[in-house]
């Protein structure tokens, strides 16, 4: 079943949407900044990967929520979305894996197990500078995989042969 | 050859393996899923499995041959408490070296049963959310930190509830069954992890090896309330996900209807790997000594058991699905290892061990078998399986190896297991579960003979020599089968290696031999 | 029962959100219905855990530091600084009663304070005198089997440990200087229900998401979502394979 014909341009006169549209425009952006100051800003209070990885899928369901799902599968291609995901999880895995190359002289056997920051940096700011890398992963592997979820619900065309008996 | 693993293996590798065998699938999985070709994913989930592998059986010689009989690896550098810390012993050791065997054992079967069962599309992500779920089922095993066993057991069980989606293109109620089984298990679960909180209210602590510490010092502390409620939850999460009599009725549908892989795999692994999890809180953590605890071993989980070998065997006998007629029986074999448990002896917890290792491969041998017929023709009724024995006679046989395997003649490894049942109960005095054991095996008798005797006394319909004609089973399949199946007579004739893993298992959860706990 | 009711308002909320849930998931004939049950019930769970994490009068567990200018010599004690960081957040000096780790449920314990003992302090004092010291038992107090092979993991693990240079352990003075007084004497929230919360959660979103997708994919395959027309599919399917 072929997709429908997408709807004539509306101009300014007939768009019913208008208001909703130009407000969109102004604040996509702004919820994108918000989402990343939740994420920088989770040292100091509530935020991290998580919750900044939600808002940022919340901004491209805005737009095609306005604009259209085929819209926003031009804006955020659903590769991008796959490759994503899988993504954040590499970072997070890569800088786990990283802590394999550094010296610990702090450890007892002197190698660094998973996971351990003090590789990245002396003192604090390697653990400073782990967390900000790994929520970096969750943000990007949550964004996409809401992201790729919404794509997956509202644009999805059922499969008609599934076995049916 | 552990041992040669072991002076092979390069410094690295023996340090960081107790991390790797978690860590190898899962980036592998972030891997196979940009990958869009279902070859290219199933060669990266084959090396990652053989990676895991190679890490698990490291550990395990490390466990056996090592200074100390654990392996202990802390995340992050924070040292336990106060980090997360992964602890395999002589109990999770071999349980690591199971899911990762089995994996390999899937993966190699897989590519003939994948490309009849799974879309082109959709084989890629197939294998990555396969590689998840093994990721997620050796965390659960190698982890020494309650939460994170509930991460881990939540991460196996997500992914094993798409993989039995799956098999929505050959039989629809695959949706239903998968949504079935989400539900419970995503209840039992929570469950697990209420009972987790109620520990950490209480101790203050989530390291298992901390909680141990805090009950056996302070006998208040393990009989509070707080206590036996957090055992009353984690029990009956656990029980939920081990498919403990009444709560296995997410079972049946799961394994009947999943795409033939993915039963194979389940039903070798993630019962098992809940049953361990069991195992490690009943013995381990908690004070079996605790008048709490032996109650319900005695009372709630022994008697649950028994009713569910019996009463999940008949239900076998009237099945007209021959994977459901499988799927009953091995909630009937849980009950044979919940048995053992029960019994809360050494000889009881080493025989529900060594039965949790034979069930694995007699399963996976019979599952296989199906999985091969079923990737030839859609095979469902037990009725289509007729005359097999004529058109596949190598599946035919393997198949049967299995059945007797199940019923527990002599000469194959389901005899040992059953045999160190009947042992261990008789030693404990407890005559109704041998007598359970013994229903049991006659009930085992007549569900596999009544497959057996569809396989070999009757003729095969036109149907079936239509569809089979044509096309033949793959070497390396067919090889992978006769392998596991030669296992099964293997071990049945020496058992010794599976024994001493399972008296390993026993002693570390700090039982002894000759005594109570 | 009211005082009690009054005190321990929290858990009692707690409960009724998860029977409500339960029942939710067991009553209802619709998978759109069952899945919201599930919700609740699992939302049930994470008020459990933050309601135990939550201290009365307790700061958001937050350090600020002292001062930003420091110089280079002052890194190297930041790395024994870091664990101790983790530790503070712990320090429930004024609440809760002594510091013995025993559990209070017997009495009721003053205006909904939170019962998470204090075991993390002691063991975070063990970890300032040295810091596996926590992890240790006496070994002397397990002469028999009782103790079993796995708490002697315990002893062999530190035994093993503290054969090896320990890991930083904390100068009460290093600690003074990058941090204010006020702060290391404070009290705060218990952080760790949050962090483990912040994964259920995820968790449950994954579980809602799996859920739905299959509701869909069933709305598909079957035509309805709820539960009786579904088992009545099921059921003729069901008849078909056990031979008409």
């Amino acid at each position: 079943m072929a997709p429908p014909p997408p709807p004539p341009p509306e101009t300014p006169e007939t768009d019913s949407h208008l208001v909703l549209r130009v407000a969109s425009k102004v604040l996509i952006p702004v919820i994108l900044v918000y989402g990343l100051y939740v994420h920088f800003h989770a040292d100091f209070g509530a935020g991290g990967g998580f919750q900044a990885g939600v808002i940022v899928a919340v901004a491209v369901m805005l737009y095609a929520l306005l604009y259209g799902v085929e819209a926003a599968r031009q804006a955020v291609p659903p590769v991008a979305v796959r490759i994503g995901c899988a993504a954040g999880v590499l970072l997070y895995g890569g800088v786990g894996v990283l802590s394999f190359f550094g010296r610990c002289p702090e450890n007892p056997q002197s190698v660094c197990p998973y996971l351990d920051y003090n590789v990245l940096g002396e003192g604090y700011h390697g653990q400073h500078v782990g967390i900000i890398l790994i929520e970096v992963g969750v943000l990007v592997t949550v964004a996409s995989v809401v992201v790729a979820v919404f794509y997956a619900f509202a644009g999805r065309q059922p499969h008609l042969d599934e076995g049916k008996h | 050859m552990i041992d040669t693993l072991l002076a092979g293996a390069p410094d690295w590798a023996l340090t960081h393996a107790a991390i790797m065998v978690v860590v190898i699938p899962m980036i592998a999985s972030a891997i196979a899923t940009v990958t869009f070709s279902g070859r290219l994913s199933w060669t990266i989930a084959f090396v990652a499995v053989l990676g895991a592998l190679a890490c698990s059986l490291i550990v395990l010689g490390q466990v056996r041959e090592g200074d100390v009989p654990f392996v202990s690896y802390a995340i992050g550098g924070w040292v336990p408490p106060l980090g997360i810390q992964y602890l395999i012993d002589g109990l999770n050791a071999p349980i690591l070296v199971l899911v990762s065997a089995t994996a390999l054992v899937c993966l190699l079967f897989a590519p003939f049963s994948v490309t009849a069962e799974i879309e082109k599309d959709k084989r890629s992500l197939f294998y990555a959310t396969f590689l998840v779920a093994v990721a997620g089922l050796l965390g659960v095993a190698a982890t020494g930190d309650a939460f994170n066993i509930f991460v881990f057991l939540e991460i196996s069980s997500l992914s094993t509830y798409v993989l039995v989606a799956a098999g929505a293109r050959r039989d629809r109620r695959a949706l239903t069954a998968a949504f079935h089984y989400l539900i419970l298990g995503t209840i039992g679960a929570t469950f697990f992890v209420i009972g987790v909180g109620f520990l950490y209210m209480a101790t203050g602590t989530l390291n298992l090896l901390d909680m141990a510490r805090l009950f056996a010092d302070d006998p208040d502390l393990s009989a509070a309330t707080t206590v036996r409620a957090g055992y009353a939850f984690i029990v009956i999460g656990l029980g939920l996900k081990v498919a403990l009599y009444p709560l296995h009725t997410w079972l049946p549908d799961a394994y009947a209807r999943a795409p033939s892989l993915v039963s194979t795999f389940i039903a070798a692994t993630s019962t098992k790997v809940a049953l361990y999890a069991l195992i490690r809180f009943q013995f381990a953590v908690f004070e079996p000594t605790q008048s709490f605890q032996a109650l319900s071993l005695a009372w709630l989980i022994g008697p649950l058991a028994a009713a569910g070998l019996v009463i999940a065997a008949v239900q076998a006998v009237m099945q007209g699905n021959a994977r459901r007629v499988l799927a009953y029986s091995s909630v009937s074999q849980v009950g044979y290892m919940l048995l053992g448990v029960a019994l809360a002896t050494y000889a009881g917890v080493a025989a529900g061990v060594l039965h949790l290792m034979t069930h694995a491969l007699m399963k996976a041998a019979l599952f296989m078998a199906l999985g091969l017929v079923a990737a030839r023709m859609d095979a469902r009724r037990v009725t289509d399986l007729a005359g097999m024995a004529r058109l596949m006679p190598v599946t035919a046989a393997c198949f049967t190896i299995g059945g007797l395997s199940l019923i527990g003649v002599p000469l194959t490894a389901g005899f040992v297991s059953k045999f160190a049942l009947f042992q261990a109960a008789a030693a404990a005095g407890a005559w109704w579960a041998v007598a359970a054991i013994a229903v049991g095996s006659l009930l085992a008798f007549v569900y596999v003979g009544r497959l057996l005797e569809v396989i070999y006394m009757r003729e095969p319909t036109a149907e079936c020599r239509a569809a089979l004609s044509g096309k033949s089973t793959p070497i390396l399949a067919l090889s992978v089968l006769v392998f596991v199946a030669a296992a099964n007579v293997g071990l049945g004739v020496d058992a010794r290696f599976i024994e001493s893993l399972a008296q390993g298992a026993a002693s570390a959860v700090g039982l002894s031999p000759g005594g109570a706990s | 029962m009211f005082s009690s009711l009054t005190v321990h308002y929290n858990y009692y909320i707690v409960i009724v959100l998860m029977m409500v849930g339960l029942y939710a998931i067991f009553a209802s004939g619709n998978m759109i219905k069952r899945l919201v049950g599930l919700s609740v019930f699992q939302t049930s769970v994470f008020l459990f855990y933050i309601t135990i994490g939550k201290v009365l009068g307790g700061d958001p567990p937050i350090l600020p530091e002292k001062d930003k200018s420091k110089d280079k010599t002052d890194y190297a004690s930041d790395v024994v600084a870091a664990p101790s960081a983790a530790e503070q957040p712990l320090a429930l000096e004024g609440q809760g009663g002594a510091g013995a780790p025993s559990l209070r449920d017997e009495q009721v314990a003053p205006a909904g304070e939170d019962l998470a003992p204090t075991t993390m302090q002691s063991a975070s004092a063990d970890a300032s005198a040295g810091n596996v010291a926590g992890f240790t038992q006496d070994a002397a107090a397990y002469g028999d089997e009782k103790a079993g092979k796995f708490l002697d993991a315990g002893e062999a693990l530190a035994a093993h440990n503290a054969a090896e240079t320990p890991l930083a352990t904390v100068d009460p003075g290093v600690v003074a200087a990058t941090f204010p007084a006020s702060a290391l004497d404070a009290t705060y929230s218990n952080p760790l229900p949050h962090v483990l919360i912040l994964t259920a959660i995820v968790v449950g979103v994954a579980t809602l998401a799996v859920g739905l997708a299959l509701v869909v994919r069933v709305r598909e395959a079957f035509g309805t979502i709820e539960d009786d027309d579904l088992n009545l599919a099921e059921h003729e399917a069901d008849l078909v394979e056990a031979g008409r």
